[in-house]
């Protein structure tokens, strides 16, 4: 009972979080100097043609009539036509969200497959050559940038060898999953190196407590021991971990979809940005902001569900 | 000084690294001889030669030359965007830390709503409103990159001012603001060093990013994100344009990592 209260809770405080985002969208989209109107009807055009452009965009409504119309929209959920890909917003989003999402879920399986692993064998072995490789090795994919990563890939596995399409995102599943592997990869080894540390630097910590030196003293077998005591105390924080890089992901896969020209919901922020599409921007950053906000509360649910210790309060 | 001989190669080669990338941002002069604006319509491409040792791009411009003079930019934008929000955020979370109740809670509140956005879309909505350019790439992250210092330092406030010195100072009559600054601050700001010093080769990285989208720094200055945006174009004819500010950008990232690292081992074992 007392998580749905902590849950309800939660959902109560998105609500005023929420309300001053729409707000701060709003006004900082306002700030954005040049006149949308006349951006897309050009240069040229007549008076009348531009003022006819700021009615049909509602820039002639007083400024508190465009917010709250605004907000109305926020609440439906029903953004209206994207000026520039003239088409319905929340229908760009849905699908520009498939390629996003996507490539973030593909890049955390990359990234279980490669930290988990690799971490745990660097953390029981960190006194070891085999540990400080790792550790070098992770060091390294945390300070370069990840677009300087997907180069590379994309010129030596798609450029030079042909396994992989030049920003084709296909029409199949398995085209669309060809086409992704390249950038999750380029997601995944900075995410996983954060993992891989963490995880390794747990291993060490648990290695030291007691109850670890209890279950040997009382005959428990090494294999038993790793796998009942470490494992679960170590993969706690690395859950967290990987969920909060996913919802860095989410919203942060602009560069990787660049590099890629993937069709995802960065590139289109990104245009739209370029572009000076007010509502798509307005909706894009809108939404993402309410992704974050239930992707935390997500977060901060399962760490407690993982660990028993960990009350909602 | 005394432990200095217990430092690692791998730091010794890292502050090599990082010495000689300063020298670069200092007197760029003595590395090259070429403009690293100047176009050259003769030698357009051209592959790495005894005259253009990093050969030249599309416009003939020699990329060397445009490595080194990035060095500055690069560096700069790595330190001084870090530096503002470190000193913001650690004075902010000081208040909220210290003073706790409604301060806190209005601190906390305002961190809510920067934190609904993800730092990248921050950044770059930012960067959309103000328009790009060095200046407001360096207020985009300034306005960002403060919470996680807040947050660091509050938290640990929050543990600090039980302790009975700071009951002591205070029953001593000194102000809150020399408590903060002169007995709690020394005390918390080691993991805020540790943060920092990763923070300038975050802050390096999303300003080379950000070039790299066309968001940050403007053709024609040299900077080595923004190399490697334009060169990505002739990636296949012309290998070298991308490969030597990658190569820099990589090796200035890792050596600042690696001397972080070793400082953040040297301050925990202290503690």
């Amino acid at each position: 009972m007392d998580e749905f209260t902590y849950i309800l809770k939660r959902i109560l405080q998105m609500i005023p979080v929420l309300l001053i985002v729409t707000l701060a969208i709003f006004f900082g989209m306002r700030m954005i100097p040049g006149d949308p109107a006349l951006l897309l009807v050009g240069n040229r055009a007549s008076d009348e043609t531009i003022a006819a452009m700021r009615a049909k965009l509602g820039l002639d409504q007083p400024l508190i009539t465009q917010y709250l119309l605004f907000l109305r929209s926020c609440l439906t959920f029903d953004f209206g036509n994207s000026l520039t890909l003239k088409a319905p917003v929340t229908e760009l989003f849905r699908q520009k969200a498939v390629v996003t999402v996507s490539l973030t879920l593909m890049t955390i399986l990359f990234a279980v497959l490669i930290s988990v692993p690799l971490g745990y064998y660097a953390g029981l072995h960190h006194d070891q050559p085999a540990g400080a490789v790792i550790n070098s090795i992770s060091l390294v994919f945390v300070s370069v940038p990840e677009f300087l990563i997907g180069l590379l890939l994309l010129l030596v596995f798609a450029l030079k060898l042909h396994w992989f399409p030049v920003g084709d995102w296909g029409h199949t599943l398995p085209e669309h999953i060809r086409s992704l592997i390249l950038p999750s990869l380029t997601g995944a080894l900075m995410t996983s190196s954060l993992v891989m540390r963490n995880i390794s630097d747990n291993v060490v910590k648990v290695l030291s407590y007691d109850y670890v030196d209890f279950a040997r003293s009382k005959g428990l077998s090494e294999k038993r021991i790793r796998n009942s005591y470490i494992l679960r105390n170590v993969m706690i924080p690395a859950v967290t971990l990987l969920a909060m890089r996913m919802t860095y992901m989410l919203a942060g896969s602009i560069v990787i979809e660049s590099v890629f020209a993937l069709p995802g919901i960065g590139q289109m922020m990104l245009n739209a940005i370029l572009s000076r599409d007010y509502s798509l921007v307005q909706a894009t950053v809108y939404l993402f902001a309410i992704i974050v906000l239930v992707m935390n509360l997500l977060t901060d649910i399962s760490y407690s569900l993982l660990d028993p210790r960990v009350k909602l309060k | 000084m005394k432990n200095m001989k217990k430092l690692s190669p791998a730091f010794w080669a890292a502050a090599a690294v990082l010495s000689v990338v300063l020298l670069m941002a200092l007197f760029p002069g003595l590395f090259t001889r070429y403009d690293p604006i100047e176009q050259d319509i003769l030698s357009l491409l051209k592959p790495p030669s005894a005259d253009h040792i990093f050969g030249t791009d599309n416009l003939g411009r020699d990329v060397a030359s445009r490595v080194i003079y990035s060095a500055r930019l690069d560096l700069a934008i790595g330190f001084l965007a870090m530096l503002i929000p470190a000193v913001t955020g650690t004075l902010v979370g000081l208040l909220s830390g210290y003073y706790g109740g409604r301060v806190d809670a209005v601190i906390m509140r305002i961190l809510d709503i920067f934190t609904a956005f993800p730092t990248m879309v921050l950044v770059i909505g930012i960067v959309a409103i103000l328009g790009s350019g060095v200046k407001n790439l360096f207020i985009a992250i300034w306005l960002v990159g403060w919470r996680e210092y807040a947050r660091l330092v509050r938290s640990d406030v929050l543990v600090e001012k039980n302790n009975e010195y700071v009951a002591a100072a205070r029953s001593l009559g000194y102000s809150d603001l020399r408590i903060m600054l002169r007995h709690i601050l020394p005390n918390v700001i080691s993991p805020v060093i540790v943060y920092a010093v990763s923070d300038i080769m975050m802050c390096m990285l999303m300003g080379a990013s950000l070039s790299f989208l066309g968001l940050g720094v403007p053709t024609p200055t040299p900077e080595w994100g923004a190399i490697i945006s334009d060169g990505k174009n002739y990636m296949m004819t012309a290998w070298w344009i991308i490969t030597f500010p990658g190569i820099m950008l990589a090796l200035t990232g890792i050596s600042i990592s690696i001397v972080g690292n070793e400082l953040s081992k040297r301050l925990s074992r202290r503690h």
